[in-house]
């Protein structure tokens, strides 16, 4: 898979979610993603710097054009050293929440994308991995 | 960032409801002077509805669904029923593929669709005039 040249985005404040939702929507529409497919995209976006908000206070979301054989796509990839998940396979189910009535996302933000990796642990941040095939 | 001069949603009062039109991505302070605006617009009215006209919404995550639905209960403690108009429909999907709770929403696809749902659920019916 080749990389091309990427994005960095630093999230720290409200307004950083938002650079990150714009971005990413704007990236994936030059690299041919209908309309639709960008709004899911920059949601799973959305939803990913959200959370890093939420528990990690800080982080980082890196946007790279990606492109494999006869196919181009988009990397996502998200970084915190937040206090980590301590349960992965909990945290990938619906309905889950550790904090309140809103549960992490990640379920969804796995459908709405095609690639999903993540590598979380107490103390050691969450990092996560998305890509999107056009 | 602090931003002094936040985006205030219209709100305009019409068959007894509140409606207020949404054609902007939502940030949090928005929403704190939407939910403020909107209950002081329900007391002031008096009106027993709330229309969330929101077809120019085109990204909404949990956390903003979160939001909408706080403020919609709050509407319900001053004796207001939400209905949510003009969902697009990639709102829609993202909703239901982060799995937002959404069996309890009244929603329409478009305003006039709203106010005949409204009509009809506020206007005592000939029974209830004749008591």
């Amino acid at each position: 898979m080749e990389r091309m040249k990427s994005t960095w985005i630093r999230i720290g404040e409200e307004a950083s979610v938002a650079s990150s939702i714009v971005e990413s929507g704007r990236i994936a529409g030059t690299l041919g993603f209908e309309k639709k497919r960008q709004l899911m995209i920059s949601t799973a976006v959305s939803e990913l710097a959200r959370n890093i908000l939420k528990y990690a206070d800080r982080g980082e979301i890196i946007i790279t054009p990606i492109q494999e054989e006869q196919r181009c796509g988009i990397e996502i990839s998200v970084r915190d050293r937040g206090p980590g998940i301590a349960d992965i396979e909990q945290a990938m189910k619906d309905h889950v929440s550790s904090s309140g009535t809103l549960g992490l996302g990640l379920p969804g933000v796995k459908r709405m994308m095609d690639e999903f990796e993540i590598d979380s642990a107490l103390g050691r941040g969450t990092r996560i991995v998305v890509r999107k095939w056009v | 960032m602090e931003n002094p001069s936040i985006q205030r949603i219209p709100l305009q009062v019409s068959h007894n409801c509140v409606i207020a039109s949404i054609q902007v991505e939502l940030s949090e302070e928005m929403f704190a002077q939407f939910d403020k605006d909107l209950l002081e617009k329900l007391q002031d009215s008096g009106a027993t509805g709330i229309i969330l006209e929101l077809s120019g919404v085109e990204i909404m995550d949990l956390e903003d669904f979160g939001f909408l639905r706080r403020t919609m209960a709050k509407g319900k403690m001053m004796g207001a029923r939400t209905i949510i108009a003009g969902l697009q429909p990639e709102v829609v999907s993202a909703l239901i593929e982060l799995d937002a709770e959404v069996d309890d929403i009244d929603a329409v696809q478009n305003l006039d669709d709203a106010f005949m749902l409204i009509d009809a659920s506020v206007r005592p019916t000939e029974a209830e005039w004749n008591g």
